[in-house]
């Protein structure tokens, strides 16, 4: 029985495992077929082997310079320095913790309520308008003229309360996108990314 | 170019530093226009090619590992490129003529003209297999990818690249014992 195409390609290339290319070393040897299949492969293989590189016949160093098109949002011409990345990554680890903290404790201790001081405008009267004047300034008109109502409105009070929960709570949704912005925006940066 | 420079350029052409990217192609200009030459057989579409790879690594920089060599990432860059021109329009190339000689280490009118000839068969037979056979061969043969890197680099399943390798190298073995003999 013959080797395989695939195990002489493979045995060729370098590509089996010990125990496989021992056998199929020892078929080599043994049979004259299977050798003289694997000899036509060596001679192709040195034939590529020995093709060498061409020069070049022109530097197309200048020609792809002038075509490249320059990089949006990347301007650094150096890597950043390591010590960027670092408190980066601290910072980024002190604001989540301190977060965490932050939530917890809200959760666990009921601090005293932050009330805001209450805004009371006073009342606005508006006179109404005063029709029995015109009576005296035009006597030929007797009309009778009714008395409107005057008008009244309060302006709103202001007036709420905020716990410390909702304070924590308003504080993580504000620094939780901060945070993940800015660590969006630093995988992005291939010289940070190392 | 050691590793260290070569990384140290890798990491400012991600970071858009054009200069860099010139020394990049000044080191590799020439390993990337002979993959080129291999699968498209003229100087001009092979200078084109390399061209066009060249700008596509620009346009990727940032998605390549500068812990890892150059030099195979630009060069499977070039086989794609390469392979898409086949595909898109351009039949099978004619070798040029009147290429300048490689530098032989033994020079010698008779022996340059020997090794060329032979070196130029060589290209020719490479030319005559059908386009994804040039391609499993080049990754093979020219940069030693082992199989399964061979079906990474195209995607395609292992199955078909080592079916295709196989079927070249029995191609290839013919058309140039066809030629000797």
């Amino acid at each position: 029985m013959h080797l395989t195409e695939e195990q002489i390609h493979s045995y060729l290339d370098g590509l089996l495992e010990e125990p496989a290319r021992r056998v199929a070393k020892a078929h080599l040897l043994a049979c004259a077929e299977c050798r003289r299949r694997a000899d036509e492969l060596q001679t192709l293989f040195a034939a590529l082997n020995t093709l060498p590189d061409l020069p070049l016949s022109r530097d197309l160093t200048p020609v792809i310079y002038a075509k490249l098109p320059p990089k949006q949002g990347k301007t650094a011409s150096r890597p950043a320095p390591a010590w960027t990345r670092s408190l980066a990554a601290q910072w980024g680890l002190v604001t989540g913790c301190a977060l965490w903290l932050g939530m917890r404790l809200a959760v666990m201790v009921e601090l005293p309520a932050i009330l805001f001081p209450t805004i009371t405008l006073p009342a606005l009267r508006l006179p109404a308008l005063q029709l029995d004047v015109l009576p005296d300034q035009f006597p030929m008109l007797q009309i009778p003229i009714p008395q409107l109502p005057t008008l009244d409105f309060q302006t709103p009070s202001f007036f709420f309360s905020l716990s410390s929960s909702h304070l924590a709570l308003l504080l993580a949704l504000t620094a939780l996108p901060w945070v993940m912005g800015n660590a969006a925006l630093l995988r992005s940066q291939p010289e940070v990314r190392q | 170019m050691s590793s260290t420079h070569e990384r140290g350029l890798a990491l400012r052409a991600a970071a858009g530093d054009r200069e860099a990217f010139a020394e990049i192609v000044r080191a590799h200009q020439r390993a990337v226009f002979n993959v080129a030459y291999r699968l498209l057989g003229n100087v001009q579409d092979a200078e084109d090619a390399a061209q066009d790879a060249f700008l596509r690594a620009w346009q990727f920089f940032d998605k390549f590992d500068p812990d890892r060599p150059l030099a195979p990432w630009l060069k499977q860059v070039t086989v794609n490129i390469c392979l898409n021109r086949i595909q898109a329009d351009k039949p099978a190339s004619s070798l040029d003529e009147g290429l300048p000689p490689p530098k032989d280490p033994h020079p010698g009118p008779e022996a340059q003209t020997v090794n060329r000839l032979r070196d130029e068969r060589i290209r020719r037979a490479i030319l005559s297999l059908p386009p994804r056979y040039r391609a499993v061969i080049e990754l093979r043969h020219f940069q030693e990818l082992r199989y399964e890197e061979i079906a990474r680099a195209l995607n395609r399943p292992l199955s078909d690249v080592k079916s295709d390798l196989f079927r070249a190298r029995k191609l290839l073995a013919e058309r140039l014992k066809d030629v000797e003999g």
